[in-house]
């Protein structure tokens, strides 16, 4: 008889765990320890049963996925983890990547493709779905480039202009600016145009990232 | 019979004795003025139609001794004869002055053994023009050659009002100098009134409460109630028209008593102290202003009624008292805030009608039916009332100024009551709304959405069991896909609502989040950069910052079109700053802050007192921005 792989499910929907003790039911080498309904129950089962994996929710009452994540992982490195969840937020699934997850599916996923992660999972793999995929490779550059402006080209600015462009920096308006200096806002924009020109820099973007770069506000 | 032939006799004898016993006006080398009353003579033409020839000489003429001439109301025609010797060695240029500027006729003359000279007939019956001395009292220059004498005739007919002329002969120069005294006290007083008009217009304009606009009206009204009295009006505005001058003997008193009386009702309150007196205050302004309807334009026929007019206007005047009086009372008794105010501004007005009121209750006994004027002296008559007047002015200006700052002060605590009450009202509006989005949000993921997978799960088992025709087979995955695009538009939704990102990662990814899934496949490129953002901010920051930005998103995409945003999210200056700019069509800020997004955008940040702006691009499109302490 060949090991079996054991399985811990943590879900706090019912009709969830009912479908996955199914299909976990139809695979041989699969068997269902136990199943938990959030993260504090899942840890207290853990501490008298064995495991080799946890499919595991993010969203759950007393101690979320996320969480569960850490705390399982500190403890019980080898156990792998599967999440499954409705989540598809970037930001989260790379939040719980960082935290240590082997598999990330969706809740929708086809069964055979669940099937296929948990496998996956148990040997050890990482388990990423095709749109998990998709979804990580939207990738935004956040963190600035090269600077933008030499210092050469900022000496070039008067005071006054420099003046200017740390306040609209501090994000102020151009009436706000006006007032704060005590010129009239249409200066304000004269000297924002010719700040413009001098550092050739089209948009209130890059102004503020020069700004920002070269220490002018802090 | 006999007691008749006595008194005649009586009389005549009288008469006799005055004539011989009688006293010249004598001009020596320190004279300065005399009252022509203390040494003249007077004859009293009841006919009113004796000639200057037939006049001279009478022997009905008798000592007046009265320096200040008081006949009371008469519309008899009042001779006075008064003799000028000049005792120097010089020749004397002299003045006679008959100080009040109203009789309707008078003429003097100056008769000599052979001749009979005339100064004119004049009075406020004849056009300004006329008069020989244009003056706005009567004022005739004489000349006196060394130890010369001279006798004189005036005679004085006023149709509606009292006769009482404090008439003088001056020197010359004392007379100018006591005119230039004169002058420099109306010119203060007139400046002062003036500035309280302007004053207290300003005032009604700044609070547009009435009461100050019939304070204005009040101050105007003894302005030109003292301009009247005094003679300055009539050769300035009606020089021509003489007539007005009888309109206005009526008219100014009564314009005085309406303007006061409205006023003190208005100043004491009395329409919130007691209903039944303010009423009646109302009933006799309304009356005055009709009686001074009557009495402007149907003059001419009132003319026939004077002695019934001159009852109906002491009514008045007793009633006015009345009401001030009643006034006074109501307003002490029921504790009237101004109250005070009123009873010393008028102190010294009443100080000064009790020292005058001998003579007033002697005059109005008489039949005098100026009420307000008494004469002592002339000096203190000239001056002591429009003291009064300035005083009383003075202190009510300064209660109503102290009044506006009280009342501007209380509007502005309401303000910012009302104002706090509005943010509290917005904020409360806003965490409801979020707390409700949250638990549907939360509802339709744990809840509907859970359903919808679990479901698709037991579907996928469906589909492996071999009892399912082929037939059949397709069927199942067509409502495979729906439940598919179920479950996505839940997730959506809810995500939508309340992002779990937000809450769980932070602002800066959770807006990460929101640009990428609503700008993938589209053809708007963004940019997001954030700097200087290393902790988590405050939960309701963030919530308002992200729903903002959403807000925003969704109107550039909406009216913008535009086809590159870049979004800038820092912190400077102990300041969040959200800068938004797009090269869009760029908006009409006037027109769309009034739009319902933008709207939701400015109580947004309100409600948790930031700021928000929203300018024209430097090239095109718009910038927004959005700053919070933090």
């Amino acid at each position: 008889m060949i090991n079996k792989i054991k399985i811990a499910i943590a879900d706090d929907h019912q009709i969830m765990i009912d479908g996955l003790k199914s299909i976990i039911g139809k695979e041989e080498e699969l068997e269902l320890v136990f199943e938990a309904n959030d993260g504090k129950m899942l840890l207290k089962l853990l501490e008298k049963n064995k495991l080799d994996m946890i499919i595991l929710d993010i969203d759950m009452p007393e101690m979320n996925g996320l969480e569960a994540t850490v705390a399982i992982k500190k403890q019980y490195p080898d156990i792998k983890i599967l999440i499954l969840s409705m989540y598809q937020e970037k930001a989260l699934i790379e939040k719980a990547l960082l935290n240590g997850v082997d598999g990330y599916v969706l809740k929708n996923t086809d069964q055979e493709k669940l099937v296929k992660a948990i496998r996956d999972v148990s040997l050890g793999k990482k388990y990423l779905s095709g749109r998990i995929k998709e979804i990580l490779k939207n990738d935004h550059n956040v963190e600035p480039k090269a600077p933008l402006i030499r210092n050469e080209l900022l000496n070039t600015l008067t005071e006054r202009e420099l003046e200017v462009l740390k306040q609209i920096a501090q994000g102020y308006s151009n009436k706000e600016i006006g007032t704060r200096l005590e010129i009239s806002h249409r200066t304000v924009d004269t000297h924002r145009t010719n700040v413009m020109q001098k550092l050739n820099i089209h948009n209130i973007a890059n102004l503020i990232k020069v700004a920002f770069e070269n220490g002018l506000i802090r | 019979m006999k007691g008749l032939q006595a008194s005649i006799y009586l009389f005549l004898l009288t008469c006799f004795t005055f004539f011989n016993t009688l006293a010249n006006i004598e001009i020596n080398s320190n004279f300065g003025f005399e009252y022509i009353g203390s040494q003249g003579e007077i004859y009293i033409d009841s006919s009113r139609a004796e000639s200057i020839q037939q006049v001279i000489g009478k022997k009905e003429f008798v000592k007046a001794d009265d320096p200040t001439l008081s006949f009371g109301y008469t519309t008899t025609r009042i001779w006075i004869r008064f003799t000028i010797q000049n005792q120097t060695e010089e020749h004397q240029s002299l003045v006679v002055e008959v100080p009040r500027p109203h009789f309707n006729e008078l003429e003097l003359f100056e008769v000599a053994e052979d001749s009979i000279k005339s100064f004119g007939l004049t009075g406020v019956d004849f056009p300004f023009d006329q008069r020989l001395n244009k003056r706005r009292v009567f004022v005739y220059d004489i000349n006196l050659n060394p130890n010369e004498s001279k006798t004189y005739y005036l005679n004085i007919w006023n149709r509606l009002s009292a006769i009482h002329l404090p008439a003088k002969v001056w020197d010359n120069n004392t007379y100018n100098n006591n005119e230039r005294k004169l002058y420099l006290g109306w010119g203060i007083s007139f400046g002062i009134h003036m500035i309280i008009i302007l004053f207290s217009f300003l005032l009604y304009l700044n609070i547009r409460d009435r009461l100050y606009l019939f304070y204005t009206v009040y101050v105007a009204v003894i302005l030109i109630m003292h301009l009247y009295l005094d003679g300055f009006l009539f050769p300035l505005l009606w020089p021509n028209t003489p007539y007005i001058n009888d309109t206005m003997r009526v008219a100014v008193p009564l314009l005085y008593m309406i303007s006061r009386t409205k006023f003190s009702q208005l100043f004491i309150g009395i329409d919130k102290i007691s209903k039944r007196l303010n009423m009646g205050i109302n009933f006799l302004i309304y009356e005055m202003l009709l009686l001074l309807f009557i009495s402007s334009f149907g003059y001419r026929l009132l003319q026939n009624f004077s002695e019934f007019y001159s009852i109906i206007f002491k009514i008045n005047v007793i009633l006015c008292l009345a009401v001030f009086l009643a006034l006074i009372i109501v307003g002490v008794i029921k504790k009237s805030a101004q109250i005070k105010w009123y009873i010393i501004s008028f102190l010294p007005y009443f100080i000064y009608t009790l020292s005058i009121s001998p003579v007033f209750i002697k005059y109005t006994l008489a039949g005098l039916s100026d009420y307000f004027t008494a004469d002592i002296d002339v000096l203190f008559y000239s001056f002591s009332m429009p003291i009064c007047f300035v005083f009383e002015i003075t202190i009510l200006t300064i209660a109503l100024a102290y009044r506006v700052k009280k009342i501007k002060d209380e509007r502005e605590t309401l303000l910012v009551k009302v104002t706090h009450q509005q943010e509290e009202q917005i904020t409360a509006v806003i965490n409801a709304q979020e707390s409700e989005r949250s638990r549907i949000a939360k509802e339709l993921h744990d809840g509907v959405g859970q359903l919808l997978a679990g479901l698709k799960l037991k579907f996928g088992l469906l589909k492996q069991t071999k009892v399912i025709q082929e037939k059949e087979q397709s069927i199942i995955e067509d409502s495979n896909k729906v439940l598919d695009e179920a479950y996505n538009e839940v997730r959506t939704i809810s995500h939508q609502m309340m992002p779990r990102a937000l809450t769980e990662l932070g602002l800066v990814t959770a807006v990460n989040d929101l640009l990428e899934s609503t700008f993938t496949n589209t053809k708007i490129n963004f940019e997001f950069s954030h700097f200087n953002i290393q902790e988590r901010l405050p939960q309701d920051i963030e919530l308002s910052f992200y729903r903002i930005i959403q807000e925003l998103m969704s109107n550039i995409i909406k009216h913008a079109k535009a086809n590159k945003i870049s979004v800038q999210l820092f912190i400077s200056s102990g300041n969040l700053v959200l800068i938004v700019e797009d090269n869009g069509l760029g908006m009409n800020v006037e027109n769309a802050s009034k739009g319902l997004g933008l709207k939701n955008i400015i109580s947004r940040i309100k409600s948790i007192k930031g700021e928000v702006n929203f300018e024209k691009g430097p090239e095109k499109g718009t910038i927004v921005t959005a700053r919070i302490p933090v």
